[in-house]
């Protein structure tokens, strides 16, 4: 279930009055790296930033689409930024971005069994190799631990049907040392231990459809 | 100067950088209890002729406790009196005692420097008394026939400008990560023109305020001293507040909120103006009994306007063991007009005004759109009908009790409640108390306030989530070792542990408690005692 952000009464897509240049476009890449190159901050990183931008974006109109990042990422501060949604809508509206709604209920979804590992300290610890089903439901993060020896090298590999997820693999502290970025299945990430250590694997809904999945921690 | 006190003033000055109210006021002379402009009872405290230069450091060692973390919390601390000038100045750093790092969000904004200043100020006054900066930042009181000026800067909190019914309580530091330095002036000529002006942050100055009061009788031009005592009660005055960078809505990417790289939240603007005329006059019947009449008339620019009618009864104790100050107000109001606009919540809710339950309430019944979270208070004021007026009331009382006699007499107790409300507008009441106890035993300093805004039902003040609290404590132990205390309920921006993006101001605790220690390190001697 999403619901939008926007004037439901909203003429046909017309984009004429984006501040970008006619037939340009952007990929969300390049719009987060702006924003954050001109300090206007969505997310806490570029990659938060590009998660949301894929979600955002996600149903839009192409034009729609093309339109706004590539006003995001040719913009110079915070005010023109602000301006992107305002005038690349329809009829020089809003832009209607798809923000989820949790709270409003959504397809239902049964979590799985490992439920909460909904951060680092509930992560559920899985061995390597190994091979783990679960369930992914909307705005709920699965967090898995995994201990690692230096020099050891980790793939994790998330397999679903449907919809759009995020993989990253985590130091102790929660920085985030490697992403598959969002998109897909399958969705990989890979990392090398620097030093023995427990590491951790997040799985990050990006679209609410996603559903079942496997994850596979895998060691060359 | 090195008198008997020295070493416990020098620890106040230090320690009580971080403390506001809790000054060792005197009881009000009867000249005192005439004053005039500002509603602040004015009292006078220690104070010395021809006052020493010196300079005291020390440090204090602590624990905090905030975003549910700890921390270790060392601060260096210096006092620097000069002439005119004092500064009270501190390091105040929290170090995370799980990874050992400094909390980042003390130190990532240009005006999170501006802690080391906690008070930066200059008096001058005709009486040529200087008093010591205990770190309060709170004016002088002067007698009504002194000339005085005074600057300030430093934290703001709970300041009313005139009779409160455009500014009151008003706090310009209520979310730890992001301080702000401000500035507070006073100025009086004989009482024959009091003032008081303030800038919100040194920094980046948005919201700027000043009231100007006149009693134009209080001037003696004849040989009628007697009419005079009668005719200086009277007094007119005028006061604008404008918050010039007032946010309005604010600005987006992808749908969600745009901060900068501090977390602060990025805004269009639109300035929000309040001017305001008021009326005063004190009826004085002997020793015991005094009765006031106040009269404020009040515009936001562009929006509404409302009246405030006041009446202030007061009892004196024969003996001056206590004062009793009660206040019944009736207001009628424009339904797009907001009494005292700048309220002890306003540094939140300038920015995000649906916070308590009855906040939000208001915003539903009258913004349209999917997503309230963020709308500001000047987007709540333009949202407001003008098709009307509504009645309110607001009833106080304010307790004094004073310890000591004649000259040496002092404030032992002073407390004040306010609530208010509007009928006919829901979720609109104001609540607000504040205790002082200044030198409890000559040794503790205690200074509590309890504020909670757009409550609907009377048991809601009691709701402690999104109600700003302050308690603060100092016990000196001796002449150079004291305690302080700090308890807040403030607010901080969230971020959404889903998204990444921030979603709102959260209603959060902030404590700290550490040991402290100063030191008079020079003095000079500049012409007085010795």
């Amino acid at each position: 279930m999403v619901w939008v952000l926007g004037l439901a009464a909203c003429a046909p897509t017309e984009v004429e009055m984006c501040p970008a240049p006619a037939g340009s476009s952007a990929t969300c890449e390049q719009a987060c790296q702006n924003l954050f190159a001109i300090h206007c901050r969505v997310g806490e990183s570029e990659e938060e930033c590009r998660r949301l931008c894929a979600e955002s974006t996600s149903g839009l109109d192409g034009s729609v689409v093309n339109a706004v990042l590539a006003c995001y990422a040719g913009a110079s501060d915070c005010v023109e930024v602000d301006g992107c949604g305002k005038t690349c809508g329809p009829s020089g509206g809003l832009v209607p971005f798809v923000k989820p709604d949790v709270d409003a209920g959504g397809p239902p979804c049964t979590d799985d069994g490992f439920e909460e590992n909904d951060d680092l300290a509930s992560a559920e610890p899985v061995g390597l190799p190994s091979s783990t089903p679960a369930t992914l439901c909307p705005a709920d993060d699965d967090h898995y631990s995994f201990a690692l020896g230096m020099g050891v090298s980790v793939t994790a590999t998330a397999t679903f049907a449907a919809g759009e997820a995020d993989v990253q693999i985590l130091a102790a502290d929660g920085s985030s040392l490697s992403a598959s970025g969002p998109g897909p299945s399958p969705r990989t990430a890979s990392h090398t231990a620097l030093a023995d250590g427990t590491f951790f694997v997040r799985i990050t809904p990006i679209s609410t459809e996603v559903g079942a999945y496997t994850l596979d921690l895998r060691s060359p | 100067m090195q008198g008997p006190s020295s070493g416990v003033l020098g620890a106040a000055a230090l320690l009580g950088l971080s403390l506001v109210a809790t000054a060792a006021r005197a009881q009000p002379s009867e000249a005192a209890l005439a004053g005039a402009g500002a509603d602040r009872e004015t009292v006078a405290r220690d104070r010395e002729q021809g006052e020493d230069p010196g300079f005291d450091t020390g440090g204090e060692l602590g624990y905090a406790y905030l975003d549910e973390l700890n921390y270790l919390a060392p601060t260096l601390s210096a006092d620097a009196r000069v002439d005119f000038f004092q500064g009270a100045l501190r390091v105040p750093l929290r170090l995370d005692t799980a990874s050992g790092d400094l909390r980042k969000k003390d130190w990532d904004e240009t005006s999170d420097f501006f802690r080391i200043g906690q008070c930066l100020r200059m008096d001058w006054s005709s009486d040529g008394a200087f008093e010591r900066e205990h770190g309060l930042c709170l004016p002088w009181d002067v007698h009504r026939d002194d000339y005085y000026i005074s600057a300030r800067m430093g934290p703001v909190y709970d300041l009313d400008l005139a009779h409160g019914t455009i500014l009151r309580a008003y706090s310009n530091n209520l979310d730890p990560d992001h301080f702000q330095s401000g500035v507070v002036a006073n100025m009086q000529f004989h009482q024959f023109v009091v003032g008081e002006m303030l800038l919100d942050n040194v920094t980046r100055p948005e919201l700027i305020g000043g009231t100007v009061a006149l009693q134009p009788f209080a001037y003696e031009v004849d040989e009628t001293p007697e009419i005079y005592e009668y005719r200086h009660h009277f007094h007119v005055a005028a006061t604008a507040v404008s918050d010039l960078g007032a946010p309005t809505e604010v600005r987006t990417a992808f749908g969600r909120a745009l901060t900068d790289d501090a977390g602060n939240l990025l805004y269009r603007r639109d300035p929000v103006t309040v001017v305001g005329a008021d009326l005063q006059y004190r009826f004085v019947f002997g020793q015991q009994i005094e009765l006031e009449a106040r009269a404020d008339w009040n515009y936001i620019t562009d929006h509404g306007m409302g009246t405030h009618v006041q009446v202030w009864g007061i009892y004196n104790h024969p003996d001056w063991l206590y004062t009793v100050r009660g206040i019944g107000e009736f207001r009628y109001i424009q339904e797009n007009y907001i009494p005292n606009y700048f309220d002890s919540y306003y540094f939140i809710q300038r920015q995000q005004y649906g916070l308590s339950a009855g906040a939000q309430e208001q915003l539903d019944a009258i913004l349209t759109g999917p997503d309230s979270t963020f709308a500001t208070k000047g987007e709540y004021l333009a949202a407001l009908p003008n098709e009307g007026w509504n009645a309110g009331y607001l009833g106080g009382i304010s307790f004094e009790m004073y310890r000591g006699e004649g000259e040496a007499r002092r404030t032992a107790l002073r407390a004040r409640l306010y609530i208010s409300d509007v009928f006919g507008r829901d979720s609109d009441g104001q609540f607000l108390v504040t205790l002082e106890l200044p030198r409890l035993m000559d040794k503790i300093d205690v200074y509590a306030l309890y504020s909670r805004q757009n409550f609907g039902e009377l048991l809601d003040i009691f709701e402690l989530n999104h109600t700003l609290v302050k308690l603060q404590v100092r016990w000196d132990l001796n002449e150079q070792f004291y305690v302080q205390m700090n308890y807040g309920r403030i607010w901080q921006i969230g971020v959404d542990a889903v998204t990444g993006t921030t979603d709102g101001f959260s209603s959060n605790n902030e404590f700290g408690i550490s040991l402290g220690f100063a030191e008079e390190l020079a003095a000079a001697v500049a012409g007085g005692e010795t």
